[in-house]
């Protein structure tokens, strides 16, 4: 795979919002890269950057972001600042954004059927009328939304949360992308058409092919989709690696912190392991490692509150942005993973 | 203390609507709540959590049946008539950027209960302050310099001015990051283990509810499907949609990809309450559905197992 080149890169990359006392770096030397045939998780909390990131990639930043350093490529092609008619014949055919709202993402005014048909013809100008339409209908059946063709007359409203996410995949999916961003496709949606929609993803790209990157805050959904995990915080890159490796061995104090914290079905009931503090607003960062201030392990290091840690090598694949990465194993034992470390009662 | 602090006997909440089929939102809903312990009530959208939490708050008028605080109905009483019954139960929002005035201090907030019952005491507020894990040095501040999971502090805060026995917890760290919502939990762990307090937890998350509660209710459709001690509901599920539910979540550790592909997942969407399924609710949607559920709707306690676990359903699962 490593010879064929990522699909996507991104390296260094810096984006900053206009603020009333100056620029805020919200996206803060961000690197990550995705292979074909991949699917690649972005773990962080509100505020990490995360969003932002993939918003960058897509050229879709709100006005007042811009990109101010840092490249983004597209099958070894910069695409960073790439004018608007490039970007166009870019977007849809060879990559695509799920959102994680579908009511806010579709013309509440026009039917179902005409907004995927939109997406049809949007790169293929030369299809009948009926070619059109029948490639709807077979997009609608992929996604299952049953009686598609008897659907195609339906307003968004018309639909429930479930079936209006995956009329948005079907729609993401029509020119058959290779390259997938779902950004908290199904944090919206009940846990019972969460499985649903999931399921429906995953057989499409089973047959696709697609790359894709996952944009979640659900450790849950990281752990059963991806093969490597990206984790942000503060707008940086905290440790990058294989999923099995991220949730077994993992090198960073804030990944031992999140995995240990988040509550789970098959762990003991007790308290649990919570990182302390807040995380840091986009202008409040402190100096050095961003996570230092909520540290357990940096606590009291000089090197930690004075230099920004780059993330290096800390096996295969894997990387931590850690001054001291070789004391995490050691530290995170009573930290206990998967389990909570107090068990009461 | 003797007998429950809450209990809902039969409740229904049904909505009118001019010119089309009313929506029975709760539809004869009964559980009772121990003093000292918290009863979990989950449920995916559109179950009647919401509409039954706000009959509870006085803030829709229950159809029929009954709702006991310490064992005197309250449910029929009008706003007015409820005040004296208001320091016993106390609610928190989910949402803490919108349940707190913006235009009022930390400490104006957490005292302004105090002050409505005429027994304001600033010492008392920096106490309940410290109580939730905030320094008192922060009470001139106002809520919109505080983070997500700080506010929630200030409301646990001002829920607890007035000694509540009870505390409605509407999903109270659904709109919190993992790490804060974390923090939370624990504070709410720790204030009942302190203070003997009895809590009503409102949840959608499966694993926070699993994690808070002594019973869990399971409901679907303005419905009780399931009912019973934690262990016995998330470890020997018996109504199918409870196996569903917890069918679906995600597990967090990629050794269990297997079993994810191999999940349980019900089909079709939540049938429209205004008309729901003949017989059993959960029919239409069920994996284990036979002729016989169309006939007739199963009793809240239709099957009942050790530990006063209740399942809504006539053929429940014997082995998990």
């Amino acid at each position: 795979m490593a010879q064929e080149g990522p699909l996507l890169a991104v390296r260094d990359l810096v984006v900053e919002f206009a603020g009333p006392a100056g620029p805020l770096r919200v996206v803060d030397g961000v690197s990550l890269k995705l292979h074909p045939d991949e699917v690649l998780a972005i773990v962080g909390e509100s505020g990490s950057g995360k969003s932002v990131t993939m918003l960058a990639v897509m050229g879709l930043l709100p006005a007042g972001a811009r990109i101010t350093g840092g490249r983004v490529e597209f099958r070894g092609r910069d695409i960073t600042h790439l004018p608007r008619p490039e970007r166009r014949s870019l977007m849809g055919r060879e990559m695509s954004m799920i959102f994680q709202d579908p009511m806010t993402s579709m013309n509440p005014v026009r039917t179902i059927g005409r907004q995927v048909a939109e997406m049809v013809r949007q790169h293929d100008r030369t299809l009948s009328r009926a070619a059109v339409r029948a490639r709807v209908v077979e997009l609608l059946e992929m996604v299952r939304i049953p009686d598609a063709a008897g659907r195609y007359r339906s307003y968004p409203h018309e639909f429930s949360g479930g079936m209006r996410q995956r009329v948005m995949i079907a729609m993401a999916v029509a020119h058959d992308p290779a390259l997938l961003i779902a950004d908290e496709p199904t944090t919206a949606l009940d846990v019972t058409i969460q499985a649903q929609v999931l399921r429906v993803l995953s057989r499409i790209r089973d047959r696709s092919r697609a790359s894709m990157v996952l944009i979640t805050h659900d450790l849950g959904l990281v752990a059963e989709f991806s093969d490597r995990v990206v984790v942000l915080y503060g707008g940086r890159v905290m440790e990058t690696g294989p999923v099995g490796r991220i949730f077994a061995e993992p090198r960073h104090p804030y990944t031992v912190g999140l995995l240990a914290s988040s509550l789970r079905l098959d762990t003991p009931v007790g308290d649990a392991y919570a990182i302390p503090g807040q995380p840091p607003r986009p202008d409040q960062r402190p100096e050095g490692c961003v996570f230092r201030p909520r540290c357990g392990l940096g606590e009291g290091r000089a090197d930690c509150g004075a230099v920004v840690p780059v993330p290096g090598p800390v096996g295969a694949g894997h990387e931590a942005a850690c001054h001291h990465h070789d004391l995490v194993a050691a530290w995170s034992a009573p930290v206990a993973l998967p389990g909570p470390a107090e068990v009461a009662r | 203390m003797t007998g429950p602090v809450l209990v809902v006997d039969d409740l229904h909440v049904h909505f009118k609507r001019r010119g089309r089929p009313q929506v029975k939102a709760v539809d004869g809903v009964s559980f009772a709540v121990h003093h000292g312990e918290t009863l979990g009530l989950v449920g995916e959208s559109g179950c009647g959590k919401t509409t039954l939490t706000r009959a509870l708050l006085g803030l829709v008028r229950p159809t029929s049946g009954r709702v006991l605080l310490q064992g005197r109905d309250v449910g029929r009483l009008s706003r007015r008539g409820r005040r004296p019954f208001r320091p016993a139960m106390q609610v928190v929002f989910q949402d803490p950027y919108s349940a707190l005035n913006p235009r009022m201090t930390v400490r104006e907030l957490v005292g302004e209960p105090l002050r409505v019952q005429g027994r304001h005491d600033r010492r008392r507020v920096d106490d309940l302050l410290c109580d939730v894990g905030l320094d008192p040095a922060v009470g001139d501040r106002h809520p919109a310099t505080f983070s997500g999971g700080q506010r929630q502090r200030i409301g646990i805060a001002r829920a607890l001015a007035l000694d509540p026995e009870l505390l409605v917890l509407d999903e109270p760290v659904s709109a919190l990051d993992v790490s804060v919502q974390a923090q939370v939990i624990n504070l709410l762990r720790r204030l009942q283990r302190e203070r003997g307090l009895t809590y009503l937890f409102i949840a959608h998350d499966l694993a926070v509810v699993r994690h808070m509660s002594h019973q869990v209710a399971v409901m679907y459709l303005g419905r009780i499907a399931e009912h019973g001690p934690r262990d016995e509901v998330f470890g020997a599920p018996r109504h199918p949609y409870t196996r569903s539910l917890l069918a679906a979540v995600p597990i967090a550790d990629p050794a269990a990809r297997d079993r994810a592909r191999d999940r349980l997942i019900v089909g079709g969407d939540l049938p429209d309450p205004a008309h729901p399924p003949s017989g059993c609710r959960f029919r239409t949607r069920c994996p284990d559905v036979r002729p016989s559920c169309a006939e007739s709707e199963p009793g809240p306690a239709e099957h009942l197992f050790a530990g006063d676990h209740r399942a809504a359903c006539f053929f429940p699962e014997v082995s998990p």
